[in-house]
């Protein structure tokens, strides 16, 4: 392969990013090229030194931000036809609700999921309030000299305290599961993406 | 080697590579590869990424009656380095205990 074919398909893979970050990533490996020429390896040595342009362009698509690349790959790369057109407005009473539906879902999953930790973190709080509670009331009644609700509230008091650091390792694995699901879900969406570039 | 490990590796190898004269891809590319594996696909995104955080600087320089951009590493970029020199401190501590544990498992 030739500089400029490596260059063409490096920049079919790019189509539908700004043209100004297109026109860089090709400068870069044009520059690449061109000193590996320089240092003494034919044109077709130095193309070959730069491995696939479908990895040259992966690696960049995957630092590219999501929304980014979905404005790239959305853009359809031809106008529509007309037929296509009006297909897509006499079916949009039956695409649009689904794709709203499938949308509504997964936020609704998520949103599930951060409820159910805010639910988590509410009980955690409130049993170390408990646990507060129970020690301050414990020094009241003991300064009152009655010792018995006063054991009372100092046993409330560590059983709180107990649980509660129970319940303080299990609150931070979730915060981590859920970090962990969002990062997982945007890379999962962003390989969708490229992988439909490479294919088309 | 952990992906992410070596991303952090990498970052810290090409503002290395920069530090005491502003450099150029290619050159940056023979600097780190003995130490390193890297191609010019891994360094593009690195490079950008160095930007986008302010580490270094861009300017194309003529060279050959064509264009070649040299890098130039900033005050943020040299912290980076310091900050990352900081991070194996720890990790080598860490990696002692792990050694430890082993020691006696055995």
């Amino acid at each position: 392969m030739n500089r400029d074919a490596f260059l063409a398909a490096v920049a079919a893979r790019l189509q539908g990013l700004p043209p100004a970050d297109l026109q860089r990533s090709l400068d870069y490996f044009r520059e690449m090229i061109d000193d590996r020429i320089e240092d003494g390896m034919s044109e077709e040595e130095a193309v070959s030194a730069l491995g696939s342009p479908e990895e040259a362009a992966g690696r960049i698509l995957e630092e590219t931000p999501l929304p980014q690349l979905v404005k790239a790959r959305l853009k359809p790369s031809r106008a529509l036809r007309a037929w296509e057109i009006v297909l897509l407005a006499l079916g949009s009473p039956v695409w649009l609700p689904l794709v709203l539906v499938g949308l509504l879902l997964a936020l609704l999953v998520y949103l599930l999921l951060v409820l159910f930790l805010l639910v988590y973190y509410t009980l955690n709080l409130s049993v170390g309030a408990v646990c507060l509670a129970g020690l301050w009331q414990a020094g009241g009644q003991l300064f009152q000299a009655r010792p018995l609700p006063a054991l009372m509230c100092l046993g409330t008091g560590l059983a709180a305290a107990g649980l509660f650091m129970l319940m303080l390792p299990l609150a931070k694995q979730a915060t981590l599961w859920d970090l962990a699901l969002w990062r997982l879900t945007g890379r999962k969406i962003k390989r969708i993406f490229i992988r439909k570039g490479d294919s088309a | 080697m952990d992906k992410q490990l070596k991303r952090g590796l990498l970052d810290a190898c090409v503002l290395a590579a920069i530090k005491d004269q502003d450099s150029y891809g290619y050159q940056i590319i023979k600097d780190v590869s003995p130490y390193v594996e890297i191609s010019e696909s891994t360094l593009y995104p690195i490079l950008r990424r160095l930007e986008a955080a302010r580490c270094l600087t861009v300017r194309s320089v003529e060279h050959n009656g064509r264009l070649r951009k040299y890098y130039r590493i900033t005050p943020a970029g040299l912290e980076r380095i310091e900050a990352f020199k900081e991070d194996w401190k720890e990790i080598q501590a860490i990696y002692r205990f792990i050694v430890r544990e082993e020691a006696r498992d055995e």
